[in-house]
């Protein structure tokens, strides 16, 4: 997967880069919006990132400029600017998602999954881990073919984890995922426990090989490999 | 005190005193006149009859009375006559004729007869018609004083009231000046300098205001802008520290509480920019909103968020509510109020959504009543405690938000908090 990085802040293009790079992206970069233009004419990409607000211009114009070449790269808005008029004007342009600054990577890297599924059409947009199928499509799951009953937030809770496996995730960025903006006191996040451990209850007794663990009341990760834990002789697997 | 009836009363204080000075002053004046002008007469009568008396001193041993007038001589001795002094009298007389008793000015006078002997003369003046005219004066002053007065107090009221219309008019204008708002033209037509010259110093400094007042919201909009990318590059390099192998649980924790504080940075400048582009009418987009989809939707999720807190909600639907506003900022009006409601409901308390028509109402379980005139303000905490959870902003949002359609609301305490939000009749359909 190839992506462009348009981003003119050299220290959030360095993070995001060295993120992406872990999560086995290609990157490059652009930081004004005349580097951008010449690299979406020269290459292509699967997903462009593409900030706003950029010396030499608007990246709503890399955004047309792509529209015009009728390329096929799915372009996910990350502006410092969470105006609305911004937001609307980026979308019908063809912009496929919006994420306003600042934004937690985990969610990032979710929102990439989801603009690079919707474009494979036909495609197999199943995500496969281990014995555990999730098709975000369809909102399914299922364990060794079987499916998996999930309510709508626990299936929202899995889709974050199975698209940010072996990744520590805070849990404040897993609650501000799946719960939106109307989470903000600090003293709250506990019901994300409940919820997780619902998930986990479920997960366990369909028999799944990736497990979500709890990392010391920082946030949650979701394994696959069974031997660091030892946790796993009654699970018969 | 209003500043016309303030000068006018000045004013017509002043003219009362003046007037009346003048006035006392006058009537005595014309009563001196009188007086003196009585006395001629009792002296020239004196002479008169002295000159007559010299020629004929018949005179010397008669008396004579008419009805206001008299005169009587009385032969003195000469030690009488040389410690005599002049007498002026003011006395009454009875008149049988009238049964009455009469004002009378009497002059006591000696002169020398041929005779070699020395006579009183006394001639008596009936002061009736002075008296009579003394009241006339004094009645007619009385009147016209009062009168002036009057015609100063009525007349000076309509002319101050034209002077100080174009007054009345630059007030009328500064009170129509909302902050944010385009100034109002000002169609005040004076002649007189300095209201002239409030109009352009008023007029002058509201530009100003509103300059400042633009420059301070688009201020508070870039600087949070601009925090925005800051905010970012230290959020997401946490995010990457916290994925380090090794990382210890002590250092996790400390990253978490780096992360709270940064969490509650973000979502205060989240809130402020909210808040200045909600004031720079930046949600122009409306469309039909059902508000009590949208209550039912954030409901559930916030009984969920809030499960542990154990806190019963109850919504009761008395009519159905569609509001005609921004589909955004219509979520953030109503998630801004339940949270609030939760977040200030202590374990086990109730909630109460109830949708009337043209009504909102938010209410929690409360013990004793907040301070109505400040809770919408920014950065107002109602306790101590709040500070730490809350950004100060909630309320000041939906504030705003309410501001910016028309709809009313306010707080009440009835056994609990109650916030209530009154649409306006045009931009629902219920």
């Amino acid at each position: 997967m190839k992506i462009l990085l348009v981003e003119d802040d050299r220290d959030l293009q360095n993070t995001i880069r060295n993120f992406l790079v872990q999560e086995k992206y290609v990157v490059e970069c652009a930081s004004d919006r005349d580097e951008a233009l010449d690299k979406i004419g020269v290459y292509d990409y699967d997903c462009v990132l593409l900030d706003i607000m950029l010396p030499g211009g608007s990246g709503l114009t890399v955004l047309e400029e792509l529209k015009k070449m009728r390329k096929k790269e799915s372009v996910l808005i990350i502006s410092a600017k969470d105006s609305i008029d911004d937001k609307v004007a980026g979308l019908d342009l063809g912009a496929d998602d919006y994420l306003a600054k600042p934004f937690h990577l985990a969610e990032l890297n979710a929102r990439i999954r989801s603009v690079i599924r919707r474009k494979q059409a036909g495609g197999d947009t199943c995500i496969t881990i281990e014995n555990l199928r999730l098709d975000p499509d369809k909102r399914t799951v299922y364990v060794d073919d079987k499916a998996l009953s999930l309510n709508r937030k626990e299936f929202d809770l899995l889709y974050y984890f199975v698209v940010n496996p072996d990744r520590l995730i805070y849990k404040t960025a897993l609650a501000e995922s799946v719960w939106g903006d109307n989470i903000d006191q600090a003293d709250s996040l506990d019901f994300i426990y409940s919820q997780v451990k619902n998930l986990r209850r479920k997960m366990k007794q369909a028999g799944a090989v990736p497990q979500v663990k709890a990392v010391y009341g920082f946030g949650y990760k979701l394994v696959t490999e069974e031997r660091p834990s030892q946790a796993s002789p009654e699970e018969g697997m | 005190m209003k500043l016309l009836h303030y000068t006018n009363t000045k004013l017509s204080t002043l003219l009362l005193a003046l007037i009346g000075v003048w006035g006392v002053f006058f009537f005595f004046a014309i009563h001196y006149e009188i007086r003196d002008e009585t006395d001629d007469m009792l002296r020239s009568y004196r002479d008169i009859f002295i000159k007559k008396a010299l020629q004929n001193p018949a005179l010397l041993h008669s008396s004579y009375e008419t009805t206001f007038d008299r005169y009587a001589i009385r032969p003195i001795s000469n030690e009488e006559a040389a410690a005599y002094d002049e007498e002026w009298l003011n006395t009454t007389l009875y008149f049988p004729e009238g049964n009455e008793h009469i004002p009378v000015r009497v002059y006591k006078s000696i002169f020398l007869a041929p005779d070699d002997h020395y006579y009183e003369l006394e001639i008596s003046m009936s002061t009736l018609e002075r008296d009579d005219m003394v009241k006339t004066l004094f009645i007619y002053l009385l009147a016209l004083y009062v009168l002036l007065l009057l015609c100063s107090i009525v007349g000076n009221r309509l002319l101050l009231k034209r002077s100080f219309r174009p007054l009345q008019q630059l007030l009328v204008w500064l009170d129509s000046i909302v902050p944010g708002k385009p100034i109002p033209a000002q169609r005040i037509d004076t002649s007189i300098e300095e209201f002239r010259q409030l109009n352009e110093a008023t007029m002058a400094m509201s530009r100003r205001n509103l300059e400042a007042y633009e420059q301070q919201k688009q201020f508070i909009e870039n600087a949070s802008h601009e925090l925005q990318t800051p905010l970012a590059v230290a959020l997401n390099r946490l995010e990457m520290l916290a994925q380090c192998e090794g990382t210890t649980e002590k250092q996790l924790a400390e990253i978490d509480d780096i992360y709270r504080t940064l969490n509650r940075t973000v979502k205060l400048n989240k809130s402020l920019l909210l808040l200045s582009r909600i004031d720079n009418h930046q949600y122009q987009d409306v469309a039909e909103v059902d508000l009590t989809a949208l209550v039912d939707d954030l409901a559930a999720d916030f009984e969920e968020i809030y499960a542990d807190k154990d806190v019963r909600m109850e919504v009761h639907r008395q009519a159905g509510l569609t509001v005609r506003m921004n589909e955004n900022l219509s979520r953030v009006l109503v998630s801004n109020l339940l949270k609030n409601a939760y977040v200030h409901t202590s374990p086990g308390g109730r909630i109460g959504v109830t949708i009337a028509p043209r009504r909102l109402v938010v209410r929690n379980d409360g013990d004793r009543p907040l301070d109505g005139t400040r809770i919408f303000d920014r950065f107002y905490y109602s306790s101590e405690q709040a500070k730490g959870s809350s950004t100060g902003l909630g309320l000041a949002i939906v504030k705003s938000i309410c501001g910016l359609y028309g709809i009313e609301v306010h707080y009440a305490f009835r056994n609990g908090h109650e916030f209530v939000l009154d649409f306006p009749e045009a931009g629902v359909r219920g």
